[in-house]
């Protein structure tokens, strides 16, 4: 199967603090990749190295066939195929919900307004926030806010998702409509790379789990296997500690 | 009291009370348009535009503005061996510390934003340009009304400095009716009034706006 993602030997330091070092990790076509581990470890640093939030110091990353750590890299093409849901939304306060969809498609790909707004219905619809497209984000839950920002992602019609805790800021009931909303991009074929502490989700629809600890992968596996057979220490006592 | 004098000399305070609305009209365009483009490079990540715009601004916040005025009456024509006629002095000397003003604002609004709206756009393929015209400004804009309507009274205020530098204002006209007729309280008091009617409507739309956008 085609490589969406792959990370080779990769670090990265914010001054003196080494957040990466040495991750490697593939990503294929269709595969749920879920990331965990503690607070800190480099989760979060790692999927904004892959979309070109922060600069890596040494390895590689590979989109698709693009090494976007080639320093002449076309941002604006990479950044249409892999699309980012982040933990607090960041939808635009000061555009309605169409507006907030909108925007990227027609200023980016260049659709028309039409074009855009009937897309923008469709995927609404299936988040079931068709009634919401007029409301302003502050008008909104933070469960429709972050279906909304899954959505907007989604108008760009990329070819990977990164989720970085997208139900960490969210009151336990609201919880579930986001998940499920990822549950059901998962089955339609999306390749997704998601980093989160809801294990259930894990269990559901993961591929493959990623451990992550002091900057390095600690030990991946199918998740039936990774959760009955953990070998690594820091992932035995990480996963005692999630799992109650 | 003799309250006839105002009607008496009206074309004559009406043509000083015309400059100075022109006065005002012509800074707060210039400043407003020059302040915010100086705002935006002052978040400029290139640390020579950074240090530039950081200097200029903090120097013409901290002068007087009757002395940028003076500097550029009488010390400027001398440096350059040219003349500057009273208006465009006066007008300069305005709009430097309003645009310095204006720009220290903006920059304020700008790095109010939280650091998650460039980066959603910039996830969203947006390039710097679009992201400063779609994102950052609109909410900057919103964040700026309230403090900019402030610069703007001040900025009226500051208009009765150009009849130091020569300017045929209200304030000169002012002066000059009542070392006429010697009557200065009705001169003034009708002078007060302009400036009043001039800025109490932009102090209400100040507060607002104020209560509106919080
Ligand atoms: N821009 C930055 N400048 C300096 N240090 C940073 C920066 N971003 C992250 N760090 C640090 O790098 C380390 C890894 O951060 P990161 O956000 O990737 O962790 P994480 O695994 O996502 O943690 P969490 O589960 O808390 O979200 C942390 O120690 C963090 O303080
Ligand atoms: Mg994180």
């Amino acid at each position: 199967m085609e490589t969406m993602i792959r990370l080779e030997n990769v670090h990265k330091t914010f001054g003196s603090l080494q957040v990466l070092n040495g991750i490697n990790m593939e990503v294929k076509k269709g595969e749920v990749v879920v990331v965990i581990g503690p607070s800190g470890c480099g989760k979060s640093t790692q999927l904004r190295c892959i979309n070109g939030l922060e600069n890596i110091d040494a390895g590689r990353i590979m989109v698709k066939d693009i090494d976007i750590t080639s320093g002449k890299v076309d941002w604006q093409v990479v950044r249409q195929k892999v699309g980012m849901v982040f933990q607090s939304y960041n939808l635009y306060p000061h555009l309605n919900v169409m507006r907030n969809l909108i925007l990227s498609p027609m200023k980016v790909q260049k659709k028309t307004k039409k074009e855009a707004t009937e897309y923008a219905e469709i995927l609404l619809d299936r988040v079931g926030l068709l009634d919401k497209r007029d409301a302003y984000p502050g008008q909104l839950s933070g469960g429709q806010q972050q279906r909304i920002a899954i959505v907007r992602a989604l108008m760009m019609q990329p070819e990977v998702m990164l989720f970085d805790e997208v139900t960490s800021a969210l009151d336990p009931e609201l919880i579930n409509e986001v998940l499920n909303v990822m549950i059901d991009l998962a089955k339609s074929g999306m390749t997704m790379m998601v980093v989160t502490h809801e294990m259930g989700f894990a269990k559901a629809v993961a591929n493959k789990i990623v451990f992550m600890s002091n900057g390095v992968v600690a030990e991946e596996g199918p998740p039936e296997e990774f959760f009955a057979n953990p070998k690594d220490e820091r992932l035995k006592s990480f996963l005692s500690k999630v799992l109650h | 009291m003799p309250w006839d004098i105002v009607v008496k000399n009206w074309s004559f305070l009406a043509a000083g009370l015309w400059a100075t609305i022109e006065i005002f009209v012509v800074s707060m365009i210039a400043g407003t348009v020059l302040g915010v483009l100086m705002g935006v490079l002052r978040t400029s990540r290139v640390f020579l535009i950074q240090i530039t715009t950081r200097a200029f601004i903090e120097v013409f916040r901290g002068l007087p503005t009757l002395i940028t005025m003076f500097f550029v009456y009488f010390a400027v024509p001398m440096l350059f061996q040219i003349e500057i006629p009273s208006f465009l002095a006066a007008v300069i000397g305005l709009t430097l510390w309003e645009l310095s003003e204006i720009a220290e604002i903006m920059r304020g609004a700008i790095q109010s934003i939280p650091k998650g709206q460039v980066e959603a756009g910039r996830a969203m393929a947006l390039n710097k340009a679009q992201v400063l015209i779609y994102i950052l400004m609109p909410q900057a804009v919103r964040r700026m009304l309230p403090p900019l309507i402030g610069v703007y009274t001040r900025l009226v205020k500051g208009t009765a400095l150009a009849s130091l530098v020569g300017v045929n204002d209200l304030v000169m006209a002012g002066k000059i009716v009542v070392e006429r007729t010697l009557e200065p309280l009705e001169v003034y008091v009708f002078i007060m009034a302009v400036f009043f009617i001039i800025n109490y409507p932009l102090s209400v739309l100040s507060r607002k706006l104020e209560r509106k956008l919080i």
